[in-house]
């Protein structure tokens, strides 16, 4: 049922990807997917596309591990690409069938709709594919360093989300192995409608939650043997530290940000009338 | 002094509502520098309180524990007491903190403040001690049982610790993974580290130099493999003798004489080639 996973996964390669700082790489997804929502032109599409594919080369990613996460996400594009296909009813008429009709601009949209989306997710998986839950951790704190002083608990916050993210691949493994269990008492995950199929995954779930607790527990006792929370004064294994590879990476997306905003507002279809003539 | 000592020490799980459960009674041993001790019993015999009792994760309800004379109920030295006393627990998953080897290893030491060149050269050394070093940027999910808990192990040995207690760390192994383990934790002893593996095994506990065993919270044997296995306490506690000494005691209730005990299959084979003379 969840065969591949693999969003959220570490994929370990030594790349200039890999190394850049883990504030950086968090900023630029950040400004990566508000960028990607004033993308409106195939132009502007294929520049993004150009620059993932550059990424992925570089961080010596195969794209089947990008392309997985698009997987997971794959009913959310197919749902949105089918409301807007047959709801949006301005521009001229293509096909009509009874109530239902699909126009040009409803096709035009939903092609951006789902590149958007695509590229989005295959974007955003980057970071979780080039740096290592440890570093997301420390970046993180590292990045709410301020809140320190209204007394949020930065630390705990990040070590928090550092054992979610380890314990995403074991959840998975684990809920695989109770589905397979079930199954072979007989229980059936892939029929029935809706309610019949969630009723069937509550066995699933409830033994997952007390293991999960039981988990808890013991890793509470693991991290206490390992003196957890002896000194404030942790120090850190791996310090970080902005290089000038992430000088320049911070570069390539301030002008890639800047340069979508312009394409947008400043020159609106001129590079896909260029491109495409005629065709949108 | 020795390096542990147990006094008289009784421990009780609260349940609330003024409800407990005694875990342990009365139990006393000590332990000196270099020992490797196995600790046997069934399950719910206290084993395990037993062990989170030495590092001070739990404090006795009765008695004390102490650590090279470190009092474990002395708060201010707990976290020197659990340097001193690493933990290797039973489920590779659920001690393991990041997910990347290297990370998970640093663990311990950041936690304490070592400083950071130290850290690696103590990743380093802790990695290269249980074989691990090749898979050190891996992440841990892809490795197998034993592997696992051998990262465990660092994670525990970058602490530099004088004592391994390990609680039944070996249980969910196959048995590769168990000989792998075994084989780091004789290593370690070796080194000079102090051992108390917790075990189901008796062909395990066979191999340690002493052998405590627990029933209901108490201890019922405490001494060589041989003499525990010749004394009857290894049968009260319910458990099963290793294959070599279980044939013994079954030929020897078929009238063979066997001049010493048997705890392994060389000494079951002259034995029994004695018998014939
Ligand atoms: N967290 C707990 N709360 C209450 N009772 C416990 C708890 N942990 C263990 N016990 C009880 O204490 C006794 C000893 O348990 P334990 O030390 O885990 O034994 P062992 O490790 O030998 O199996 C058992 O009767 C068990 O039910
Ligand atoms: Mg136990």
């Amino acid at each position: 049922m969840f065969k591949d996973i693999s969003f959220g996964q570490y994929y370990p390669a030594d790349s200039v990807i890999h190394r850049l700082d883990p504030r950086i790489k968090m900023l630029l997804t950040v400004l990566f997917i508000v960028g990607i929502f004033f993308v409106d032109s195939y132009f502007g599409f294929m520049v993004t596309a150009a620059l993932l594919l550059v990424v992925i080369l570089l961080a010596k990613l195969p794209m089947m591990s990008v392309l997985k996460s698009v997987r997971a996400i794959i009913f959310i594009v197919i749902f949105a690409a089918v409301i807007n296909l047959f709801f949006i009813k301005s521009g001229e008429v293509l096909w009509s069938w009874k109530s239902l009709q699909i126009t040009d601009n409803g096709v035009h949209t939903t092609i951006k709709i789902t590149l958007r989306l695509i590229l989005l997710i295959c974007g955003a998986s980057l970071l979780p594919l080039t740096t290592t839950p440890v570093a997301i951790a420390d970046g993180t704190e590292s990045l709410l360093k301020p809140l320190k002083y209204i007394k949020v608990p930065v630390h705990d916050i990040a070590m928090i989300m550092s054992i979610a993210l380890r314990f995403i691949p074991t959840l998975f493994e684990e809920t695989n192995k109770i589905i397979a269990a079930q199954k072979a008492r007989g229980a059936s995950f892939d029929t029935g409608g809706l309610i019949a199929r969630a009723k069937a995954m509550l066995p699933v779930l409830i033994p997952l939650f007390v293991n999960s607790f039981r988990r808890a527990d013991e890793l509470a006792f693991a991290m206490d043997a390992r003196c957890y929370n002896a000194t404030e004064n942790r120090t850190k294994m791996k310090v970080m530290k902005i290089d000038w590879a992430d000088v320049v990476a911070f570069f390539v997306m301030a002008a890639y940000f800047a340069g979508v905003l312009v394409e947008r507002y400043a020159f609106t279809g001129i590079m896909d009338g260029l491109i495409f003539g005629g065709l949108v | 002094m020795p390096q542990i000592e147990v006094n008289n020490v009784g421990y009780a799980y609260r349940l609330g509502e003024g409800q407990t459960v005694r875990a342990l009674r009365g139990v006393s041993f000590t332990v000196e520098r270099g020992e490797y001790i196995a600790l046997v019993g069934m399950n719910g015999s206290g084993k395990s309180t037993l062990a989170k009792l030495l590092n001070g994760l739990y404090v006795p309800s009765a008695g004390d524990v102490l650590i090279d004379g470190v009092n474990t109920r002395d708060e201010e030295r707990t976290f020197d007491i659990r340097r001193k006393v690493g933990m290797v627990f039973q489920n590779p998953d659920n001690q393991m903190v990041a997910t990347i080897i290297e990370d998970d290893v640093a663990f311990g030491p950041e936690n304490v403040g070592v400083p950071r060149e130290e850290i690696v050269e103590r990743v380093n050394e802790a990695l290269e001690a249980v074989g691990m070093t090749q898979f050190r940027t891996r992440s841990a999910s892809k490795l197998s049982g034993g592997q696992k808990q051998r990262v465990a192990i660092a994670g525990v040995l970058a602490m530099r610790p004088d004592i391994i207690v390990f609680d039944e760390s070996t249980s969910m192994l196959d048995p590769e993974g168990r000989r792998e383990i075994l084989a780091v934790a004789r290593k370690l002893n070796d080194g000079g580290i102090t051992v108390i593996t917790i075990t189901h095994n008796m062909d395990e506990a066979a191999q340690a130099d002493r052998i405590i065993a627990l029933r209901k919270g108490r201890i019922v044997a405490d001494g060589t493999p041989k003499e525990v296995f010749a004394s009857a306490a290894v049968a009260e506690c319910g458990l099963m003798l290793p294959p070599a000494a279980e044939t013994a005691r079954l030929l020897a209730e078929r009238g063979f004489s066997f001049p010493d005990a048997v705890t392994t299959e060389d000494e079951l084979v002259e034995g029994i080639c004695s018998q014939s003379k």
